[in-house]
């Protein structure tokens, strides 16, 4: 009797300091979580589990992502100016549209563009339906109409038995645009960050930690903020300082203004997102700056007001680079 | 044909050409309220939306924590609900169509206010740290002699910017100017790179206060509010409107005087049906009470009214057989037979009567074949015997009768047997026996006359 009182004592004070052990280790990691992310920047979670259904119409959004017969010229598809290799933009200063000339603004990359509130540039498209209605129908990109699309692909047995796959009763605008937008939601991967955000404190590098630190001390994240560190506003391009001289303003330079014709939008760009950043140079809606350095150093001291030193730079740069999507 | 069937056809009819018609109708009332439930139910839920949206835009006004992608996900609900504004939902009124194209105005207006409100705070935000950043840069740079009292100073202003932000007011414009004119005077003497940065840190510090009463006067007129009090307008209105058009609505009345006349004549209808079931009835109940020949009481009704009085009444049973019909069936004929009972029965009820000034009550019936009875009750107690030989003896007399016929006359007369309850018993089978027994007594003592079954020596 004696002995099993012993025993259950015994027992009752290792269980006690496991819990307590725990309970410090749990209490520990929410905290810092905690603080880290501040509701600043909202972690992705990482997706698992998709559904055989989910991942064929993954499978059908993406072959009519890269399908080039999708255009009027069969030499365009939405591929063409998403590269996946390049962080879905193209890695160009401006894109040709199909009669070969520039765009006017450098292609932004689509690999995080659910989490944004608008989209292009300026901000005028407020959900991906509209942009792909608008990317498909303009007569410089793809340049078609959606009943003949619609045909089209009704005429192609490959693609029907694809949609039938991904559980679409019938190829419509509806089914195809949906396929797409699957896909690109597929796109969002988490990064080494958002792991560090989740409580993984192992995933950054200590130089990488005081590049974030910097990133919230020097006021980076008043605009790049919210889950995509970006995309949800749009601000002024120069806020401290003209960046736009007279000499060299160009019509796009003027940008939300170009839509709304209000004052108060001279000079107004969404604010893009962070993620992925590192994979899609050259930066800024004009291609202006070629290296992510350079384009750090811009925002420093247009959007800042502060003269970066090579260090402070670099240790943003380190930063921005755990931002690239694993896998 | 028969108008009461023509009336029922004629009734069907109406009702079956009408009934699709009202319900029509009213498929058509419901419709229309349903789409105004479903409008008003969008309506509340767009000023619900508004509501959380102005609450996470002064949440982000108030703390130092940005709160862009709350508010982008509320606007994005707000315009998906601003898209559902179809032409149906409206009912065609064109009031409401105009009314609702405001609010679509509206609602983008305040969107712009909105877009406006993030991109500023974001710069204040953006100007608190860097007024915070100027002020360590003085701090670490400045090497006067008064440098403590100039580093409380700008400590002192940097603190009260936060404050600001985080209780939710304004800094105060006056306070501002005078903590720069203090602190320009307090470098006067300093050498120039703290002048310059001095003066960077008071324009910036103006900058900030410039931008934080934008900021307020965007917060503003988010604040009024002009969307939700729109939309707030058309519901009231919608649901005074629903009610009164429910209310007066010309063809509404209409329908309803319809109706209300088909649920008469449907009244109406039943009661004539009713009437007619009814009058009905009582002949039903004569025919069964009747005998078919000679229109008296058949032997049911005797049975029943003999049951009923028999146990608290005291009467008598005058059992009436017809001598020798058998013979006048026979020779003359059913129809000379039938005459000869229909005659008979005429002259009891007739005797009945004459005597109706009597002091006794009397019933005649035919139980059949020949055979009737008279139901005596109501006798005095002591008279009765006399009474009711005499009566008898007039029964006796009255059919008393020669029957004429061109070939031979036949003499008719009747045999009858009395019998008396409660004496004779108070079952109705004893009683109907004793009066049968006593007019088999008349039968074999020369027929034509009454026995008494008292006076039987059995």
């Amino acid at each position: 009797m004696v002995i099993f009182r012993k025993t259950l004592k015994m027992f009752i004070r290792l269980k006690l300091q496991l819990f307590s052990f725990f309970f410090i280790y749990f209490v520990s990691i929410n905290s810092a979580y905690a603080k880290d992310s501040d509701a600043f920047i909202i972690p992705i979670k990482p997706l698992n589990h998709l559904t055989s259904l989910q991942l064929n119409q993954i499978s059908l959004g993406k072959t009519l992502f890269n399908d080039k017969t999708l255009s009027q010229n069969k030499k365009m598809s939405c591929a063409t100016c998403h590269i996946a290799s390049k962080g879905y933009a193209d890695g160009q200063a401006f894109s040709k549209d199909n009669a070969g000339i520039d765009k006017a603004y450098n292609t932004p990359s689509i690999q995080y563009s659910v989490y944004n509130y608008y989209f292009t540039w300026t901000g005028r498209f407020y959900s991906l339906q509209e942009h792909l209605d608008f990317l498909i129908t303009n007569t410089t990109l793809m340049n078609r109409n959606w009943d003949d699309l619609v045909e089209q692909l009704k005429n192609d047995t490959l693609y029907i038995e694809l949609f039938n796959q991904a559980g679409y009763d019938k190829v419509s605008r509806q089914s195809i645009s949906d396929a797409i937008l699957s896909f690109e939601r597929s796109l969002a991967k988490p990064s080494r960050f958002d792991y560090y955000l989740l409580g993984d404190h192992w995933q950054l590098t200590e130089q990488e930690i005081a590049g974030f630190s910097l990133f919230k001390k020097s006021g980076c994240i008043s605009c790049h903020q919210g889950v995509n560190l970006g995309g949800n506003i749009r601000q002024q391009f120069g806020v401290m300082k003209p960046y736009f001289t007279d000499s060299i303003t160009k019509k796009r330079d003027l940008g939300y203004f170009n839509t709304s014709k209000n004052n108060n939008d001279i000079n107004f760009f969404r604010v893009p997102s962070l993620r992925n950043v590192s994979q899609t140079a050259p930066y800024f809606h004009d291609a202006s700056a070629s290296s992510l350095e350079q384009a750090i150093e811009v925002m420093f001291s247009y959007q800042l007001g502060v003269n970066a030193s090579k260090e402070e730079v670099l240790s943003i740069k380190s930063f921005l680079m755990t931002l690239e999507p694993l896998e | 044909m028969n108008p009461r069937k023509w009336l029922l056809k004629t009734m069907t009819s109406t009702l079956v050409l009408l009934l699709p018609l009202i319900w029509l109708y009213f498929h058509a009332q419901l419709d229309t309220s349903k789409r105004a439930h479903e409008l008003e139910s969008l309506l509340l839920e767009i000023m619900q939306v508004d509501t959380e949206l102005t609450e996470k835009i002064l949440k982000s006004r108030s703390q130092l924590t940005l709160h862009y992608d709350d508010i982008a996900i509320y606007q994005r609900r707000l315009n998906s609900l601003i898209k559902q504004f179809t032409p149906e939902l409206t009912n065609n009124v064109m009031a409401l169509k105009f009314d609702l194209n405001l609010v679509a105005k509206l609602s983008e207006k305040s969107q712009i206010s909105v877009e406006r409100f993030k991109s500023i705070n974001a710069q204040v935000s953006q100007r608190q740290r860097y007024i915070k950043l100027l002020a360590s840069e003085i701090k670490y740079s400045i090497k006067e002699n008064n440098s403590q009292r100039i580093i409380n100073q700008i400590d002192e202003i940097v603190i009260e910017v936060f404050n600001a932000r985080i209780f939710g007011h304004q800094f105060n414009y006056s306070d501002a100017k005078r903590h720069m004119n203090s602190l320009s005077l307090a470098v006067t003497n300093s050498n120039g790179r703290t002048q310059e940065l001095v003066a960077n840190f008071n324009l910036h510090l103006k900058k900030l206060l410039l931008l934080e009463t934008t900021e307020i006067q965007v917060l503003d007129t988010i604040l009024k509010h002009q969307m939700r009090n729109k939309v707030q307008s058309i519901r009231r209105r919608l649901i005074d409107s629903q009610y009164q058009m429910v209310n007066d609505n010309n063809q509404t009345q209409r329908y309803l005087l319809i109706y209300a006349s088909i649920l008469l004549m449907l009244v109406i209808f039943f009661m004539l049906n009713r009437r007619y079931l009814k009058k009905h009835a009582s002949m039903h109940k004569k025919i069964s009470e009747r005998d078919h020949l000679t229109n008296l009481y058949n032997r049911r009704r005797f049975l029943q009214q003999l049951e009923e009085i028999i146990n608290t009444q005291s009467g008598a049973l005058l059992f009436i057989d017809l001598d020798g019909f058998k013979l006048i069936n026979d020779q003359l004929g059913h129809h000379v037979g039938d005459e000869t009972l229909k005659l008979v029965a005429y002259r009891l009820e007739s005797l009945i009567t004459k005597h109706e000034s009597m002091n006794f009550s009397s019933e005649v019936f035919r139980l059949g074949g020949d055979e009737f009875v008279i139901l005596v009750d109501e006798l005095c107690e002591e008279t009765r015997l006399e009474v009711l030989k005499s009566f008898s003896k007039r029964v006796v007399n009255s059919c008393y009768f020669t029957l004429d016929n061109p070939h031979h006359d036949y003499q008719l007369s009747v045999s009858v047997g009395v019998a008396l309850f409660p004496e004779q018993g108070t079952n109705v089978a004893n009683v109907l026996n004793c009066a049968d027994k006593a007019m088999y007594h008349s039968k074999q003592h020369g027929r034509n006359r009454f026995t008494l079954y008292d006076s039987l020596s059995l």
